[in-house]
């Protein structure tokens, strides 16, 4: 890996990271709530701060970079044509809504319905974020790149990231129904993060000259590291299992969810940085100009 | 690009904390060149001024623009007549001219005279005034020449930063002036080439002028490359027209050479060395399927065949003899050539005949082939096929050999260096022994001009060369000579930068470059020009022009008003300018005037290209050559009364290297070593400077089945080696070598590591340092070796 | 849109590298920064005979790659600042005021030619010599040529002169960005390809940065 990768690699993980757990700390745990109009649990406050600290990673991992915000007010010029500048710019609405929204939280836990709807908008700021950032791969001259298979590979990590934690957040506290939902996520995403190698692979091959030597470079050089990440997927979908058949409806036998919930979240987060990791790795320029 | 292409927005502030800059630039201003400073009179101030390149012994003679501003040269530009036709061609600089600003400015410049205080070749010195360096040096000299007669002095072959005027040129007329020195004979470059082509056709002068080529309808660049060794400005570009005017090329060459690429249709790989059986083979497909010219070799040549042998030598094996294996029972077939050359039989017999039927053909063979261990045999050969094919002395074709211009260069030097006292001369290549036994050297080892020495070398004065410790073959032995200081008891060292060879110097003496002095060159070999190398800026620090230098040094041994004759670097430009209007160009402009003109370049176009050899065409009687039978001697006499066959055939014949891969030698060393001329440098020249090591690095390069048997990859360190040194350096897996050879561009600076290996790939670690049997000459590319992984 | 555009010889390419250095003079760019890069293609297999000879179907040539000053730049589109930019007259150019130095137009460009300069903090990248060009002179690589293998010109005329091929391989098919590069392939590069050909002087074109 050269070390100008690990940067971007914390910084798409981070605020994917960031956006599954909004997203699905809405409908997972505060839709329920807010239909029973019951009550929020002061400690789901942290869940946001949480995702909060994660899109702030990747605030220092981009804004502050040249230490002078005049230039990311530069960036922003090209919004018209430039992929980038729109990341930026959802980069910085979804990150200012996330703050105001629990800011909000923190000051106001009880009155939560009431501005819930800025929590909706964030969603779907953050869903649009992702697209985005994923646009800003999906370029010609990265023929690996190039394809579907990088937005769907961004929500897909999204989605997986977000469950697991809220998966081990929850442990006590949560809904029986919502936490058997996040598990058959935890289930369900790897196997189709799992299913769509092989189609990918060949899709790669099908692709050209440069989209074919990233194939090899899978198969052979970052062998070790295509299967181990191929291990932790299937690690992740075992764990999502024991958490699903550990989660009662009766509250006593709860607490058996924490391990399975603690190492479906290890594995995960190793499949997904092993995941980007090679999503950089693999990168041929298109001629390898 | 490739992986690091990476979006650096999302960077961290971890990156742009501070790694360390890839390559620091340097600007002349923080060097101590200061801007604006004031500028002698007639030195501009600013603008573009015109001056020759090189200096530096490439083959090419090229044209420079150079914009000064505030008396920096802040870009350097080419030739850009509007005008560039075959006839007057632009003269365009290659890469190392378009780079000279970061040699000119280079940090490493030598600053001001150096005396040693550590051992010799240890590179200790101190910083002395010049007067005190040029005090010293006197001393010396008178010293070491009371002591052991003029005899002892030596001022070395060597081709750095020169002009006609600058370089060795003054440093000879000195010693020419104070009682002469030991003289030698022959080049690094051309040894066997000028030696063995007169032996064929009694002259050098067998080339034709290359506006000619254009006519040529096939052409045989045989171990030639102009592109790469720029034989001459725009050989490569002629070489392109005649393809346009459709001439078939093919290139042979263990190398796929950028001449290869560019201007061949087809490239045939061929073991180094072995050049003369795969010659022999041609010619023996000739005379078997009758496609040799028979009526020309009847009436032009001597020795073909039993019929036209010499007289009393009637009985001697013959050429015809040679090829059928009449006395030694082997026929020279494409089939025993093959596994010599690693030509297939059915691709020697396909060139010879597209050569022998395509009229006319040109064989131009390159200077590599003859700088091996019978270096003489394949410059025979080459000429005998130009014979035998009936391609000497008309149009389109080519006599082959050195192939030196009717009537024109290349001239070295024009300036009057005098009389040299000492009659005595050695070949260039065989300096060490001059110095290690130089009394009990005698004709056997090519000394000419008295029978024996009075005494060995003493003093060396090297002016623009690095011949003594990076260009010879064998270093490490000549570096075990130099340190001696029994042996040699002064060295003086006259450069720009602190090479290999300076660090064996008692005194280093800083010279300015040729932007910093004046100056003037011909067109080389090639190309009927003279260009001018005015001064453009102040010489930088305390450096001196060569000339200037020896001034200064005459006026020590008290001989200023004949070494001067009152001319300063100008006044001695322009009386060589004269010159060249009296013999050569008869309207050569006034000196000043060109100089306000700035032109630089005063160019004769050339519409009908002249033809060497073409009188002895076509009236062989009338126009004998010069040669013992007046005729191309395909069978020499002379050499024939050498008496020494094995290594002197009277006719051209392969003979195995002392060095080869069918060798026992081959057993520990399966590998050839050949030094190609290099992008990056000419010779050792230039191999400090950052865009040409960034364009072209220092690699051993190796076909990828060599690689592969040894496991290297592409870019990995390995380790070259052989019973004389090791080299370490990174390998370029590339197709474009054949397989069981390696090659090494000659001329990267030696840099022993602590264990002796050399870390920067000079391949004179590897060579050695015997000469060929008939020239005297270097034989450095005659190198077997082995490669090994340096990390397991 | 672009009205200039390169003519490029490949048949006739030494690699000889005076284009890139004779750039780099001009504008002053230090070692791992190049303008234009010269890429060298090979491939072959090789074959020791039953005679014990050596049998080759090699296939090498050269690519001197500058900016191609695209009539459909991606690396404008891509460019957040708007730093990369189209002159009226087509000439790509970058803005140093404006650019920020995300290198962005490096992924995005498929030839490789915005170069980072470390130093600056910004994009760097061949401007086609825009200043000689207005002055009427030709850019400093096409005059450096010692094989005449580079041209430069309004693109219709060099449409005309050499015809529309604007691909060999390996780069990138020109419908991407419809680069302002006119080729004549060299003889060999149609068969690179299939002997599996490829760049092998990599480490000599590299954005080292
Ligand atoms: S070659 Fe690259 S940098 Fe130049 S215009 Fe095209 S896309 Fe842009
Ligand atoms: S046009 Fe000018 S800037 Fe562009 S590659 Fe050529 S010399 Fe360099
Ligand atoms: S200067 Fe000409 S021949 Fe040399 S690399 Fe550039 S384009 Fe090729």
């Amino acid at each position: 890996m050269s070390n100008s990768d690990w940067p971007l690699m914390v910084f798409t993980l981070s605020m994917q990271f960031s956006v599954g757990v909004v997203l699905l700390y809405d409908l997972f745990l505060l839709f329920p709530i807010a239909l029973k109009k019951e009550k929020l649990p002061l400690r789901f406050q942290m869940i946001l701060l949480v995702a909060l600290v994660a899109a702030l990673t990747g605030v220092v991992f981009s804004l502050l970079h040249p230490g002078n915000p005049v230039n990311a007010m530069k960036t922003l010029s090209n919004l018209n044509n430039s992929w980038l500048s729109r990341e930026i710019l959802f980069f910085i609405s979804y990150s200012g809504m996330l703050l105001i929204v629990t800011g909000l939280q923190f000051r106001f836990p009880s009155a939560v319905r009431s501005y819930k709807w800025l929590l909706d908008l964030t969603c779907l700021t953050g869903l649009v974020l992702v697209y985005v950032m994923s646009r800003i791969y999906w370029l010609p001259s990265m023929p690996a790149w190039d394809s579907i298979f990088t937005p769907i590979s961004f929500y897909l990590a999204m989605f997986l990231s977000g469950s697991c934690f809220l998966l081990l957040f929850q442990l006590n506290s949560g809904s029986w129904t919502s936490q058997k939902g996040l598990a058959v996520l935890i289930i369900a995403i790897p196997v189709i993060q799992v299913a769509l190698l092989p189609v990918y692979m060949s899709w790669l091959e099908e692709a050209g000259d440069s989209a074919r030597q990233s194939v090899s470079l899978l198969l052979n050089q970052y062998l070790p590291a295509f299967y181990l990440r191929l291990g932790f997927e299937i690690l992740t979908i075992a764990f999502g299992f024991w958490a699903f058949f550990s989660i009662r409806s009766d509250t006593l036998k709860r607490r058996n969810l924490f391990i399975p919930a603690l190492l479906a979240f290890i594995t995960m987060v190793g499949a997904l940085v092993i995941d980007r990791f090679l999503f950089y790795q693999q990168i041929v320029p298109i001629g390898n100009l | 690009m490739g992986k690091q292409n990476r979006r650096d927005f999302i960077r961290t502030s971890a990156v742009a904390g501070g790694i360390a800059l890839s390559s620091p630039i340097w600007f002349p201003e923080s060097l101590g060149f200061n801007p604006g400073q004031a500028v002698s009179p007639g030195l501009a101030q600013n603008g573009w001024i015109k001056v020759g390149c090189p200096a530096h012994n490439c083959g090419g003679r090229c044209l420079l623009k150079v914009l000064i501003k505030d008396g920096i040269i802040t870009r350097i530009e080419t030739d850009d007549r509007p005008v560039d036709t075959p006839a007057d061609p632009q003269l365009r600089a290659c890469i190392r001219g378009r780079s000279y600003r970061r040699r000119q400015y280079h940090p490493d410049r030598l600053k001001y005279p150096l005396v040693r205080t550590g051992k010799r070749g240890e590179g200790k010195f101190r910083q002395a005034s010049w007067d005190e360096a040029l005090e010293i040096m006197s001393v010396e000299m008178l010293r070491i020449r009371k002591k052991y007669g003029n005899q002892s002095m030596f001022v070395p072959y060597g081709t750095g930063s020169y002009s006609h005027l600058n370089g060795r040129w003054p440093a000879e007329r000195l010693m020419n002036l104070v009682g002469g020195a030991l003289e030698y004979y022959n080049s690094y470059s051309w040894a066997c080439i000028s030696k063995a082509t007169s032996t064929v056709y009694g002259t050098g002068i067998t080339g034709n002028q290359r506006q000619d080529w254009l006519s040529s309808k096939y052409i045989l660049m045989w171990g030639w490359n102009p592109a790469e060794m720029r034989d001459g400005t725009n050989s490569d570009y002629f070489i392109k027209k005649a393809r346009e005017n459709g001439a078939r090329v093919v290139c042979i060459d263990p190398r796929m050479t950028f001449s290869a690429v560019s201007l061949a249709d087809e490239w045939i790989s061929i073991r180094p060395g072995t050049d003369t059986a795969m010659m022999s083979a041609m010619v023996y497909v000739m005379v078997r399927e009758n496609l040799h010219d028979s009526e020309f070799i009847r009436t032009h040549c001597i020795g073909f065949d039993s019929t036209q042998m010499p007289k009393g030598l009637e009985n001697e094996e013959s050429y015809l003899d040679y090829l059928l294996g009449t006395r030694d029972g082997q026929p020279k077939s494409p089939q025993w050539a093959a596994p010599i050359t690693g030509v297939p039989s059915d691709t020697i017999t396909r060139i010879a005949r597209e050569y022998a039927q395509t009229k006319p053909a040109m064989l131009y063979q390159g200077y590599g082939m003859q700088r091996r261990a019978y270096g003489e045999q394949p410059v025979r050969g080459g000429c005998v096929l130009a014979a035998v094919t009936g391609n000497v002395g008309i149009h389109g074709g080519w006599a082959s050999g050195i192939a030196l211009q009717p009537g024109g260069g290349p001239l070295w030097s024009i300036f009057p260096t005098g009389t040299n006292p000492v009659k005595a001369k050695i070949p260039t290549f065989l300096w060490t022994e001059a110095i290690t036994r130089g009394t009990s050297l005698s004709a056997k080892e090519g000394l000419t001009g008295v029978e024996k020495l009075d005494s060995n070398i003493k003093f060396i004065w090297s002016v623009a060369s690095n011949i003594l410790a990076n260009q010879h073959g064998n270093i490490n032995r000549a570096g075990r000579i130099l340190e001696d200081e029994n042996l040699v008891e002064y060295i003086v060292v006259q450069d720009q930068f602190m090479t290999a060879s300076a660090r064996y110097a008692d005194l280093v003496l800083p010279v300015c470059t040729h932007f910093e002095t004046w100056g003037l060159e011909d067109g080389w070999k090639y190309g009927e020009e003279v260009i001018l190398m005015p001064q453009v800026v102040e010489p930088s620090y305390q450096t001196k022009s060569d000339y200037r230098i020896c001034a200064e040094l005459a006026a020590k041994l008290g001989v200023y008003e004949s070494f001067t004759e009152g001319l300063d670097e100008k006044g001695w430009t322009r009386r060589l300018w004269d010159q060249y209007r009296e013999t050569r160009f008869p309207n050569l402009p006034p000196f000043d005037q060109f100089v306000e003109s700035n032109q630089g370049v005063y160019s004769v176009p050339v519409h009908n290209p002249q033809i060497s050899l073409e009188e002895f065409r076509r009236d062989p009687e009338t126009h004998p050559l010069q040669t013992p039978g007046g005729k191309i001697e395909i069978f020499s006499e002379t050499l024939f009364n050498l008496g020494r066959k094995d290594e002197i055939p009277a006719v051209p014949k392969y003979i195995q290297e002392w060095e080869s891969p069918f060798g026992p030698e081959a057993g520990s060393y399966p590998l050839q070593a050949i030094g190609p001329h290099y992008m990056a440098r000419v010779h050792s020249t230039h191999d400090n400077v950052d865009w040409l090591k960034e364009a072209f690095p220092q690699r051993v390069f190796i076909n990828p089945i060599d690689a592969k048997s040894r496991n290297l990859s592409d870019g990995e360190r390995v380790l070259v080696f052989n019973d004389r040194g090791k080299i370490s350096l990174p390998c370029r897996i590339t197709p474009r070598i054949m397989p069981g050879v390696v090659a090494v561009p000659q001329g990267a600076w030696s840099m022993p590591g602590p264990d002796g290996t050399d870390i920067n790939g000079n391949i004179n670690a590897l060579s050695s340092e015997r000469w060929t049997p008939l020239a005297f000459g270097n034989a450095q590319h005659t190198i077997m070796v082995a490669i090994k992984k340096i990390k397991p | 849109m672009s009205t200039f555009g390169f003519y490029f010889d490949s048949s006739a390419c030494s690699g000889c590298k005076t284009c890139q250095v004779a750039c780099k003079d001009k504008n002053d760019l230090q070692a791992g920064i190049r303008f234009r890069r010269v890429y060298e293609v090979a491939g072959a297999n090789w074959n020791k005979t039953d005679e014990g000879a050596w049998e080759h179907d090699i296939v090498a040539y050269n690519l001197s790659i500058a900016c191609n000053h695209c009539e459909n730049p991606s690396c404008v589109k891509a460019c957040p600042t708007t730093a990369m930019h189209s002159e009226l007259d087509g000439i790509i150019q970058i803005d140093p005021k404006k650019c920020v130095g995300c290198r962005y137009c490096q992924w995005a460009c498929p030839y490789g030619s915005p170069q980072y300069n470390r130093q600056k903090g910004i994009m760097q990248k061949c401007d086609f010599c825009r200043d000689y060009i207005l002055d009427g002179k030709q850019p400093v690589c096409v005059t450096s040529c010692p094989m005449r293998a580079l041209e430069f010109g309004p693109i219709s005329q060099l449409i005309e002169k050499y015809g529309d091929n604007r691909s060999v391989f390996p780069l990138p098919d020109p419908s991407i960005t419809k680069p302002a590069l006119f080729i004549k392939p060299h003889p060999g590069a149609a068969r690179a390809s299939e002997l599996g050909g490829s760049i092998i002087n990599r480490e000599e074109v590299k954005d080292e940065q």
